[in-house]
């Protein structure tokens, strides 16, 4: 008895499941597929669905066609991560939030740590491959982490 | 998309730069793995005398054979020497010599890189048995624990030489995995996709994963070792609000991958020899790359399975239990191949197949401890006594070890042209296998009896006395076969004729296509792969029916031309060695002796003066 | 490292740079390093068995301050990898240098926060609070240092090409050393004896001076766009470790200074 895995198969049928959730030609990813440094791409390739069309056309507009960020697309990321720290350092003198001060601050900070990560380190644009890599290593030290603190919080 | 253009001129001719200087300055993936090899063997002997002399001592109870200090150095180096010198310079022997050959490149991603994590192994190496040189070895067991490593209980230098000889030793581990990763993703030849590549590659790159994500963790926890040892820190001294404990959680959070850094290449290489020597694939190609994967991944969640007896708590005990059960589960997995393997093949005998099935056996037993270990309960007799030190040196002797033996007995010819005589090989091979049974065996109830390990002696009248004799017999029969492999390789050397043909074991993968010893170039033409084996079924175009893969499978680069085009090799190098040679003495000064400075403000400036030399060399790569 | 005769792509599987791809292995690898350091200072909060504590030693609108720096400085790096890659000399050196010198501030603001904490009584071996805290920021601002002497070395022999040029670069480099010390000594005054003010003073305006004055000269550019921009890939390397260092402190700011600044004594 012979038994096959055909990853293909499957494969195939998972990415069909999520192009019809997100109703256009995905490739398997959220965003653009295997894109060499060079070569211009995310046409296609829009990660928000439905309602947000707009944000995804000024977004597209701003993010010039060939791949790279103009400076001025840049300068906005910037600002906008300036914006946030200040939004943080606001909310740490609020004591009336109490601890839900700590998981806002965190996403706050998640939502800094993608931008850097996604447009000034260029990942969004660039080859799985490197998401893959880098994404892997954060992964596991925060989830070790957790781990640790979860393992040294119960005490015996 | 991209197309191949190899430069117009060839940089070198097929003979290396010849003499002393040739080897110092090679960047070539093969003379770098055989400089890994002969370094590792060495030091394999040196931490095998440490062993002897261990057993020496605990032949007899209430020896004085070595005093308790001395021993404690001994079983501290052995442990040591062992885990970082050769099993881990082993492997990355075999990963220097395979990678670009299994996977058709002519050299790895970063050649000078890979010459650098060589002569900082070689140096780092030589810095931590230094300590021997100076009196103060280290003491405090390869695990180092908290606080009998701090400077209230262990004032002299031996700690610090385990500290310092470490975090060189892993950044050659970790310089190599970077390197050896980036050229299994980056460089493999067209048409070989992840599913068509070896297993022993697949192995190598889990490997390096684990290598490249686990060693940082102790880097910081050796820096805040060292801190707490030398500048007055307090991370692991209650008196100042740290906790010992904390340390062994972040080295055991490097501890466990790392011996899975230890055992999966020999897995890798078991996974090659059976298959030719069954002249069968490997049963269950998609099963043993996952349970590969499977164990790097679920090898970080087990790690306080060896801190039963810590006093975590039974939730946390618990949780590490169930883990570690788990992690038995793929490792079982590929056992089951590996019997499916030869299952119904045409076996040839030979010293490698039965290196190879030794280690099946072996690692069994090994593991059937190990898994006793896995419940807590258990493990709380078990930990500490001499039941330990038999599960892991069966999996360690008995598995990785016995792996790579397997390994250099297959691809000796590959790499030397020679062949290891083959009834020499049985002889080691059944004089090791019986000493390794020996030795080991009776630590399972000597260990269940409750003797504890790292004590110098034990008293009479417990009833350990035979075992130990016997133990002790063993250890030295395993010295026998020791001597009889080497006696084995000078014979290789000086007597069988260099007639080895490219395939003499009518192989499966990449290797076995070119002569033997390689070319400095490997490959004449970077072949084209369309199968898995693809080799055998170039040979055996008629089961071509059976193979996996084939038509254009791969999805990259389509213009590629795979030309007979005029070769450029990368250049040699001095830098890696001096950059080696800088940081190992700057390192070094960091060890508290009068004038310590000096030496580290020296290794300092050779360090950037090669750092820079390297950045602003002229290179063809 | 940079490769001074990368001329040729090579062919690889994925269609990507082997020194890329290394570089983000290297960072995933660098997020255990430092999120080992940073579990260690999560594990021993509110362990300190002395003090100064956290919430009476730790000044958050000054490191918001050096946060926003080291934010400005990322926009720096990748505003300069742009300009070089469209071959224009001049702006991708000045952003360039502007990064390092914001890491350079950056810097200043962690050696000041540091000598500061020694002045209160806090340094590595005072309790476990200072140990952590130490290492980890420490670390990170070795990577920091490390990072602006690569910026600057690459400006140096890559974005500068004439003698005259690289000597202006070393010397707007040596003019920010000396405004620093300058602020140094203004803000030392009480600690070191017969400091007189006005020295101070005029070290730093000879500093400032000197930091314009060299910037002033470079914007001459002397080299063709398509020279300049085959630097790209190697500033792109610098690029991404400046970028990962940052995000680094995007964490340590978060984690140690916003959550854990109201830490104080352990609670028995």
């Amino acid at each position: 008895m012979k038994i096959v895995i055909d990853l293909g198969k499957m494969k195939d049928s998972l990415v069909s499941m999520y192009n019809g959730f997100l109703g256009h030609d995905t490739k398997g990813y959220f965003r653009v597929p295997d894109t060499p440094q060079d070569l211009p791409n995310p046409e296609n390739d829009t990660p928000w669905v439905g309602s947000i069309k707009y944000s995804i056309e000024k977004f597209n507009k701003i993010t010039r066609k060939d791949g790279h960020g103009t400076p001025i697309f840049y300068v906005w990321v910037g600002f906008i991560l300036g914006v946030i720290t200040l939004i943080e350092f606001v909310i740490f003198y609020v004591e009336s939030l109490g601890v839900l001060m700590i998981p806002i601050l965190l996403i706050l900070s998640l939502l800094k740590f993608v931008m850097v990560v996604g447009f000034f380190m260029h990942l969004r644009f660039d080859n799985k491959v490197f998401t893959f890599m880098f994404g892997s290593g954060f992964v596991l030290a925060t989830v070790i982490s957790i781990v640790l603190l979860i393992l040294l919080a119960i005490k015996p | 998309m991209t197309t191949i253009s190899y430069p117009t001129f060839i940089r070198r001719p097929n003979e290396y730069v010849s003499g002393i200087w040739g080897w110092l300055t090679t960047v070539d993936h093969k003379r770098i793995g055989t400089m890994y090899g002969i370094t590792a063997f060495i030091w394999f002997l040196i931490a095998g005398i440490e062993a002897l002399l261990i057993r020496i001592q605990l032949a007899q109870p209430e020896m004085s054979f070595v005093t308790p200090e001395v021993y404690n150095q001994l079983f501290t180096m052995h442990g040591t020497t062992m885990v970082f010198l050769v099993v881990m310079p082993l492997s990355a022997a075999f990963f220097n010599w395979l990678v670009p050959l299994q996977i058709g490149a002519r050299d790895v991603a970063f050649p000078r890189l890979n010459a650098f994590s060589f002569w900082a192994f070689l140096f780092g190496g030589i810095l931590l048995n230094f300590s021997w040189l100076v009196g103060e070895a280290p003491n405090a067991g390869w695990f180092a624990y908290a606080p009998n490593t701090g400077v209230k209980f262990n004032p002299s230098n031996g700690v610090t030489f385990w500290v310092i000889g470490l975090q060189v030793l892993g950044i050659a581990s970790l310089a190599a995995g970077f390197n050896f990763f980036t050229t299994i993703i980056n460089m493999r030849a067209p048409g070989m996709t992840w599913f068509k590549l070896p297993v022993f590659i697949w192995m190598t790159a889990v490997v390096n994963v684990l290598i490249i994500l686990a060693f940082p963790v102790i880097t910081v926890a050796l820096i805040q070792l060292q801190f707490d040892r030398l500048y007055g820190t307090g991370f692991f001294n209650p008196a100042m609000g740290g906790d010992p404990v904390m340390w062994q959680h972040l080295f055991w959070l490097f501890g466990h991958p790392e011996v899975y850094i230890l055992i999966l290449p020999a897995m890798g290489i078991v996974s090659e020899v059976l298959p030719t020597f069954s002249r069968k694939p490997i049963y269950g190609y998609p099963f043993i790359i996952f349970s590969g994967i499977g164990i790097g991944f679920l090898g970080w969640f087990v790690w306080s399975h060896h801190m039963f007896t810590v006093g975590l708590g039974p939730a946390a005990n618990a949780a590490f239990s169930i883990s570690t059960m788990l992690i038995a589960v793929p490792t079982g997995v590929k056992i089951f191949n590996w019997i499916g393997t030869l299952w119904g093949g045409s076996i040839k005998v030979n010293t490698a197949l039965l290196f190879s099935v030794s280690f099946i056996g072996m690692f069994v037993i090994g593991g059937l401890s190990g898994v006793t270990h896995a419940s807590s309960p258990s493990d709380a007799q078990q930990q500490d006594t001499y039941y330990v030190v038999a599960h892991f040196h069966y999996v360690l002797f008995g598995g990785a070890l016995f792996g790579l033996w397997s390994g250099i007995y297959y691809w000796w010819p590959k790499f030397t042209g020679r062949f290891l005589n083959e009834k020499l090989g049985y002889w080691h091979l059944g004089i090791v296998l019986l000493g390794i049974n020996l030795t080991f065996f009776p630590m399972h109830w000597l260990g269940l009896d409750g003797m504890p390990r790292r004590v110098a002696t034990y008293p009479e009248g417990m009833g350990w006395d035979v075992s130990n004799l016997v133990s002790t017999m063993g250890s030295l029969l395993l010295g026998v076969g020791v001597l009889i492999f080497i006696y084995n390789v000078i014979y290789s050397n000086l007597r069988m004729p260099k007639n080895a043909s490219n395939d003499p074991w009518d192989g499966r993968t990449l290797e076995w296509s070119i002569p033997s010893p390689p070319p400095h170039y490997n490959f004449d033409v970077i072949p084209e792969v369309k199968y898995r084996d693809d080799f055998w079924y170039k040979k055996y175009p008629e089961l071509v029916d059976n193979a996996h893969g084939g038509g254009s499978d791969y999805e990259d680069q389509e213009n590629h031309e795979v030309g007979h085009a005029d070769i450029h090799m990368p250049d040699p190098s001095y830098y890696p060695l001096f950059l080696g040679l800088g940081l190992t003495v700057m390192v070094g000064g960091l060890i508290p002796f009068a004038g310590h400075w000096v030496v580290c403000a020296i290794g300092l400036i050779i360090f950037i003066w090669s750092f820079l030399g390297w950045s602003y060399e002229p290179v063809n790569e | 490292m940079s490769n001074i005769s990368a001329t040729e792509d090579h062919y690889t599987s994925t269609g990507v740079d082997n020194r890329k791809l290394m570089m983000w292995i290297f960072l995933g690898s660098d997020c255990l390093f430092f999120g080992s350091f940073i579990s260690t200072y999560l594990v021993y909060r509110n362990r300190s068995l002395v003090g100064p504590y956290p919430n009476e030693i730790l000044d958050i609108p000054i490191t918001t301050v050096s946060t926003f720096v080291l934010l400005m400085s990322s926009l720096a790096m990748v505003m300069g990898l742009s300009y070089v890659q469209q071959g224009r000399q001049v702006l991708g050196r000045y952003w360039t240098l502007a990064t390092a010198l914001l890491g350079m501030v950056f810097l200043g603001f962690q050696v000041f926060e540091f000598t500061h904490f020694a002045h209160v009584g806090l340094t590595p071996r005072t309790n476990i609070f200072g140990s952590t805290f130490f290492t980890m920021t420490g670390f990170h601002g070795a990577h920091v240092t490390f990072g602006v002497i690569w910026l600057l070395i690459f400006a140096f022999s890559r974005l500068a090409s004439s003698f005259r040029q690289k000597m202006l670069i070393f010397a707007s480099f040596l003019s920010v050393i000396i405004t620093m010390a300058g602020i140094m000594m203004t803000e030392t005054l009480d600690v070191i004896p017969h400091m007189p003010f006005s020295l101070a003073i005029t070290v730093t305006i000879i500093g400032i001076l000197g930091t314009i004055g060299s910037l002033y000269l470079l914007r001459v550019p002397d080299t063709e766009p398509e020279k300049v921009s085959k630097e790209e890939e190697n500033l792109e390397l610098a690029g991404l470790y400046w970028h990962f260092v940052d995000i680094v402190w995007i964490v340590i700011f978060t984690v140690v200074y916003l959550v854990s600044a109201k830490d104080g004594a352990p609670l028995l």
